[in-house]
């Protein structure tokens, strides 16, 4: 029997991981000779820069590759260039926030790049196990870039915490492979068609994978990790997991509950539920508190409940007519996750420059008079918390708005109402940040209230996040129509 | 002249350009800021009036509309029209604004240059909601007024700014979040966003709310209340009015003057607009209790600014009932009353208005708006209590001035439809006169009790070309209204025409005043 | 009453409060459609006039003097309409115009040369010192009273036809002219004391000046127009025409003419008209004398009777306690209400403790959130496991469902 061996489009197909990991252990191994935290940033940018642009040379050669373990098409297209704009954005951003702290950078960007590929991988895994893998190759970098400020004592406690609840979760996913590759005899998604909606182990199986996945994006009540994680990490960290791995993260989900066809009967009223606790446990949590990192945490809890919101939408349009409504709310969701990746990179882009040496000045009144200290901060923050609201003119409306359209299209007029009510409850915390930048006086005390600089790097960061945000909520036709045909009428089917 | 649809363009976003360039000012240089946003103001107040002619006495349909598809997925068009409901509101808008500019020239001393952008993202808003005929362009202009009002109120107003603020952003917004459930529920059912298209599709095809009469009058009253409540809270109705009073007290006076003047009126406005051509079933069966909500708030608002020590919350409670009237007016579905509904929102605009630019002016002087800190202040200040009397005589409905044709055609118009109403109504007319005359005599008439009153200065300059240009608006409202009446008369019988469906219950109203419901089901279909 | 006397000559005396009379009587074919509606308003306008002319009598304020005197003649007034004479009602309101506003400009000039004092028992002795204002003063006192040939005894005169004609119509008939006989009493009362008598001022302090032409010209005016203005319905008196009923015709119809004397015929009628007219001017000379007798032969006397009879006095005086009335029935109860129940309870409490509550219920429950984030991983790892086992419950509800009620059977 001839040896199986990937053909060269197979290679081209994982090009950006391949550039990924290729740039991390290539900083790795130019950490001893240079110092230069400057040459290692422009090489990171160029690695990061390079590894995004190569999906869509990956995106050339659609297909499956190496034995049907990955498929490249305009879904994973779309998801690598998400996580690859994040990884971009937050190197980018990063510079400062280590230069100030006196971090690594070589490792920092490294593990950024090993997290990076490890999204890919799980956006394009056609096959469980690669998606593990993709999963934990994600998974172990952010551990460690969570715990990356050693001396503290808060960014070791959430690289431990992440740990030990992420390795907990893992077991479930594994666990739940396991199950569903007993009952269909295969872990490829494409090959499991045919397998019986009501087996017990499989729908088990599924369960358990949700659950795992479900901790990855932080649904309730799964969640329980994110705010003390997200807490302790380094603010870049937090802007990192805030967008990229919950992307990975749902585009794993969109692909099996597309493919799997078993998946989609019976999780209706899971996704239902799931979606309701979630959206109030992130809200209501949000409403007392004070330390910004924390508030920005809760919202994310917030913001999976909202695209859970869509997964139920999908699934009750199977149960009651017939597939073809599922598209928009699939379509919905990716453009929810664009909008949203932006929104959080930019708005923890500036919470880690506001945070000065050590994170001191992360709490609610130390965003006082910000309009006065920082303008173009304050309004720049604004924009984003004014997105995370569901303002129009921003791309969190849009998003908002194409999911409660899904979700009325099948005739989800509870679920709808249920996020209005929550939209309103969410609308409280953000205003109170806008509130305390424009409508408070700055601290008296001057070391709070020191000017603080935004290096151009930032600023670039910032404008592309902000342009994005403003771009996608007046003129998102485009992109939703591209998401609509391209990715998914012709990627995941 | 013959303006083109994109008029209208111009009018919503012009104010945008203008608060453009008053970024590019230095932020200290006050006076250039000031004087650009007056200039703004005054150009967009002057390109409105281009559209009067448009919309000639007699005209129906929208004779000024633009339409241009926007996004297709979901199909959104950049649809604006302007019929003779929303011209004179737009027109109302475009008035107050550089109103408000001038009034506030010597009261912003801080952030100026924020302030006048806030206040011309402000009309930005306001004149696009008035100016949209796609569901979807409507909320979001009404989403978009939500937040430089907001920040109006909490960044220059008084001491309680914040609560007003976030109060007013939250109160409203959880209205307009079930609006936008609605407007998803309308467009899943007809497949579009544009108003017209809906209303057409509606008639045509009652099925397409619910395929029994029955299923479809339940959908229909839900609908409904999707967009009543945004509406109700807006206006406001009683009891979801609570926002109204702090957010007026701790307003600047250039926001109180627009909120009162023309954000109150958007509520009265939708209901117009959408509730009853969509709903007409529903709006029906609502009216008794909705004219119920009116006239409670009609008299309750009249009672309860008779004790207010606070004089703006006094005109701030006045707001509540003279909206009321207008409500009253717009749920007895008859002619009359309905183009008294709208002559009364632009009256009120103009006479409590005035009443605010008059408080804030007071304010200016003694910075305060307690009532017993004032006293005997015509002797001081003749001219301006003189002013002060003319606005309060047309705010509680003197002949020959404008508050008289609104209340007076309400009151007709429901006194045909529902005497009761009327009866009940009118009781408000005399209350109004109560607090009205007792606050002015408290503060004007007598002798000057506090030391202070004795020295404050007369109206200025600034102030009496305000006031002038106000109480001429009131006057020419209340002897030329035919002028007015004339102009959004065919709007009314539109809406009116659009009430009248197959699948309706049909209200035949014999002499006696009795109402007999019949499901009739359209043969044809 | 408390404005100045020219405005409330003109709104007191002509304009503002005959408004009501004039929509009675514009709406007279309303009226004259309900039997019910004529008497209500006959009664009223009888019991005023008769109830203002008391308060009258007592009062010390020349004003309030001639404000309830104004009241009681809108009474007049009104009972005219009431009985069907609508024409009548106007004509009186045409006569009291003149007399009436006569008598507060000429109140005004009194109180100018007395340099702003109003009661009239600190005047006295005044038609010495103010000749021109006493003269038409006095005019307009005769007219007002119904001393012929002065315009008010025409229109008054009028009316009491009117209310004796009509079936049913004498006890208003006599209501009405012991009004009559009030009315000619204070208003006398009102000249004797502030014009007769012996100074009650210090002539040293209060220096009574005549007032310049400016305020005596009108005076002279009105006075001319007290004397002639009956004129116009005089010839009536003896058989010729009625002018001013004559003028109103198009209006009112020949209709009420008719209805009041159509009861009689023509010389009946003639002859009574001439009775009633003496009866009435026998009356108004009563009236004079004793307000002569009482004010000007026994000054004393007048204080006497108030101590006498207290309690009618102080009644009178206090006007019936009507505003007072007012003011603890409806008033106050209405501000009261408004303040503290429908303010600061349903208002401030209610209402907004509500939106405020769910605001604060909101933020409450954030905290018990809040709370589940302990901190303990081990805690987290818990939660974790209770998630997925209320995942795994939901997928598998439906099979479970049986099971569970297999189980609780």
């Amino acid at each position: 029997m001839p040896i199986a061996t990937p053909s060269t489009a197979d290679f081209y197909r994982v090009m950006p991981e391949l550039i990924w990991c290729g740039f991390g252990l290539l900083l790795m191994l130019l950490q001893p000779f240079t110092k230069n935290r400057n040459v290692l940033a422009t090489f990171a940018f160029v690695g990061a820069a390079a590894g995004t642009a190569a999906s869509v040379l990956a995106y050339q050669h659609t297909g499956a590759g190496f034995f049907e373990l990955i498929r490249s098409d305009a879904f994973s297209l779309f998801f690598h260039l998400l996580v690859g704009l994040v990884a971009v954005l937050v190197i980018l951003a990063s510079d400062s926030y280590l230069k100030r702290e006196k971090l690594d950078s070589a490792e920092f960007y490294a593990l950024i790049f090993f997290a990076t590929a490890g999204m890919g991988v799980l956006s394009s895994a056609q096959e469980l196990l690669t998606a593990f893998i993709g999963l934990e190759m994600s998974s172990i970098s952010s551990y460690i870039l969570a715990g990356y400020r050693r001396d503290t004592l808060k960014s070791s406690e959430s690289a431990l915490k992440y740990f030990l609840l992420g390795s907990f979760a893992t077991g479930f996913f594994l666990y739940g492979i396991a199950l569903v590759y007993g009952t269909t005899g295969t872990t490829i998604l494409d090959a499991m068609g045919g397998a019986d909606p009501n087996s017990v182990l499989l729908k088990l199986g599924l369960a358990l994978i949700l659950i795992g996945l479900g901790f990855k994006v932080a649904i309730a009540p799964f969640q329980i990790w994110t705010p003390d994680v997200y807490e302790g990490a380094p603010t870049p960290v937090t802007a990192l997991f805030s967008a990229g791995p919950k992307a990975a993260a749902f585009a794993l989900l969109l692909r099996i509950f597309a493919t799997v066809p078993a998946a989609t009967q019976y999780w209706f009223w899971a996704f239902w539920i799931l979606a309701v606790v979630t959206m109030f446990a992130g809200n209501l949590g949000a409403l007392v508190q004070t330390n910004v990192k924390r508030l920005l945490a809760y919202s994310s809890i917030a913001h999976a409940g909202y695209i859970l919101v869509a997964f139920a939408a999908v699934t009750g349009m199977a149960s009651n007519t017939t597939g073809d409504g599922a598209v928009p709310a699939y379509a919905a969701v990716l453009f929810y996750l664009l909008g949203y990746g932006l929104v959080k990179v930019g708005a923890f882009t500036i919470v880690s420059q506001l945070g000065g040496k050590d994170e001191k000045y992360v709490s609610l009144e130390d965003y006082a008079g910000l309009s006065q200290r920082h303008p173009w901060a304050a309004a720049t923050l604004s924009l984003f918390l004014l997105s995370l609201l569901g303002l129009p003119v921003t791309a969190g409306f849009f998003g908002k708005f194409y999911i409660f359209k899904a979700a009325i299209n099948s005739h989800l007029v509870w679920l709808a109402v249920l996020m209005a009510v929550n939209s309103i409850i969410g609308a409280y915390y953000y205003l109170k940040i806008i509130v305390a930048m424009y409508m408070r006086e700055p601290s008296e005390d001057p070391a709070a209230s020191a000017p603080v600089a935004f290096p151009a790097a930032v600023s670039m960061v910032l404008f592309i996040c902000a342009a994005g945000t403003v771009y996608f909520g007046l003129l998102p036709n485009q992109t939703f129509r591209l998401l609509l045909e391209k990715t998914l009428i012709g990627g995941l089917k | 002249m013959n303006p083109s649809p994109h008029l209208l363009t111009v009018l919503i976003f012009f104010p945008a350009l203008g608060a453009l360039a008053l970024m590019i000012l230095r932020a200290d240089d006050h006076i250039w800021i000031r004087r650009m946003a007056l200039v703004v103001g005054t150009f967009e107040f002057l390109v409105s009036l281009v559209l009067i002619p448009k919309v000639s006495v007699g005209s129906s349909g929208y004779p000024l509309e633009l339409n241009i598809p926007w996004i297709t997925a979901p199909q959104i068009h950049y649809h604006l029209g302007v019929d003779g409901l929303s011209i004179f509101l737009v027109i109302l808008t475009t008035l107050l604004t550089p109103i408000s500019i001038l009034a506030s020239w010597n009261s912003i001393h801080h952030r100026v240059k924020e302030f006048f952008v806030m206040l011309l993202m402000l009309e930005v808003g306001i004149v696009g909601v008035f100016l949209s005929l796609d569901l979807f362009l409507f909320f979001l202009f009404w989403e978009v007024m939500l937040i430089p009002m907001a920040f109006l109120i909490g960044i220059w107003g008084h001491e309680r700014r914040i609560y007003a603020a976030v109060k007013f952003v939250l109160y409203t917004m959880a209205g307009s979040i079930l609006m936008l459930v609605g407007i998803l529920w309308l467009y899943n059912v007809t497949g579009t966003f544009d108003l017209p298209v809906i209303q057409q599709a509606l008639t045509a095809r009652p099925d397409l709310l619910g395929a029994t009469a029955e299923a479809h009058f339940h959908t229909e009253i839900l609908l409904f209340l999707a967009f009543f409540v945004a509406f109700a809270i807006k206006v406001p109705l009683f009891p979801l009015h609570t926002w109204l009073p702090d957010a007026h007290v701790e307003a600047p006076t250039a926001g109180s003057v627009i909120l009162a003047g023309v954000l109150l009126k958007m509520g009265t406005y939708g209901m117009m607009r959408f509730c009853l051509p969509l709903f007409p079933d529903a709006s029906r069966k609502a009216a008794p209790y909705v004219a119920a909500l009116a006239i409670i708030g009609i008299i309750y608002g009249a009672l309860v600014a008779l004790v207010q020590p606070n004089l703006k919350k006094l005109v701030a409670y006045s707001s509540v009932s003279h909206l009321g009237f207008v409500v009253l007016g717009i749920f007895s579905f008859n002619a009359v009353a309905m183009q008294g509904a709208i002559y009364q929102m632009l009256a009120h605009g103009i006479s409590t208005g005035a009443l605010f630019l008059l408080v804030g002016m007071l304010y200016d002087r003694r910075h305060t708006f307690e009532i017993a800190q004032y006293g005997g202040l015509a002797t001081p200040m003749p001219r301006l209590s003189a002013f002060f009397l003319f606005a309060v005589l047309s705010s509680l409905g003197l002949p020959m001035l404008n508050g008289f044709i609104g209340e007076y055609l309400i009151l007709v118009g429901t006194y045909i439809a529902h005497w009761q109403w009327a009866a009940w109504a009118a009781t408000g007319v005399i209350l109004s006169a109560c607090y009205l005359l007792w606050s002015y005599q408290r503060v004007f008439y007598g002798e000057v009790t506090v030391e202070k009153n004795k020295t404050l200065p007369d109206a200025t300059e600034r102030e009496r070309f305000i006031l002038a240009t106000m109480c001429a608006v009131i006057l020419w409202m209340g002897i030329g209204s035919a002028f007015l009446t004339k102009r959004t008369a065919e709007a009314t019988n539109t809406i009116r025409k659009q009430m009248e469906r197959p699948w309706g219950m049909e209200t035949s109203l014999p002499a006696g005043g009795h109402h007999t419901i019949t499901l009739e089901r359209s043969s044809t279909r | 009453m408390e404005g100045p006397t020219p405005v409330s000559a003109l709104i007191h005396a002509a304009t503002m409060v005959t408004a009501g009379v004039y929509v009675v009587a514009r709406s007279h074919i309303l009226f004259q459609h309900s039997e019910t509606a004529l008497v209500v308003v006959a009664i009223v306008g009888c019991a005023t006039a008769f109830f203002a002319a008391t308060i009258g009598l007592v009062q010390t304020d020349i004003k309030k003097v001639l404000a309830y005197s104004t009241v009681s003649q809108l009474g007049y007034m009104f009972l005219a309409c009431g009985v069907g004479a609508f024409s009548a009602g106007i004509f009186h309101l045409m006569t009291h115009a003149f007399f009436k506003a006569l008598l507060f400009l000429a109140a005004g000039s009194v109180i100018h040369a007395m340099g702003g004092e109003q009661d009239m028992l600190r005047m006295g002795g005044l038609r010495k010192s103010i000749k021109y204002t006493f003269a038409t003063m006095f005019i307009a006192t005769l007219a007002i009273a119904g001393i012929p040939p002065l315009a008010g005894f025409f229109s008054k005169d009028s009316i009491l036809l009117s209310a004796y004609s009509i079936p049913g119509g004498h006890p208003l008939y006599f209501v009405g002219l012991l009004t009559a006989l009030l009315t000619a009493f204070y208003m006398f009362r009102l000249v004797f004391l502030t014009f007769w008598g012996k100074p009650r001022y210090d002539e040293h302090h209060v220096h009574v000046h005549e007032s310049p032409w400016s305020m005596l010209g009108p005076l002279v005016v009105l006075a001319v127009l007290s004397v002639v203005g009956g004129w116009l319905a005089a010839p009536a008196l003896w058989g010729g025409k009625d002018y001013f009923t004559e003028f109103l015709a198009p209006v009112f119809g020949s209709g009420e003419a008719a209805g009041a004397a159509a009861a009689i015929d023509e010389a009946a009628a003639h002859s009574l008209e001439i009775a009633l007219a003496i009866v009435a001017v026998l009356t108004a000379a009563l009236g004079i004398a004793v307000a002569y007798w009482l004010y000007l032969r026994q000054p004393k006397k007048p204080a006497e009777l108030a101590k006498s009879l207290q309690p009618v006095y102080r009644t009178l005086y206090n006007k019936y306690w009507v505003d007072e009335l007012y003011a603890a029935t409806v008033v106050r109860p209405l501000v009261w209400i408004s303040d503290h129940v429908l303010w600061k309870i349903v208002d401030v409490e209610a209402i907004d403790g509500t939106v405020n509550g769910i605001a604060h219920g909101a933020t409450a429950i954030g905290d018990r959130v809040r709370h589940t984030q302990s901190g303990n991983t081990r805690s987290y790892a818990a939660w974790v496991v209770v998630g997925a086992l209320v995942v795994i419950v939901i997928v598998f509800w439906p099979t479970l469902r049986p099971m569970i009620g297999m189980v609780t059977k």
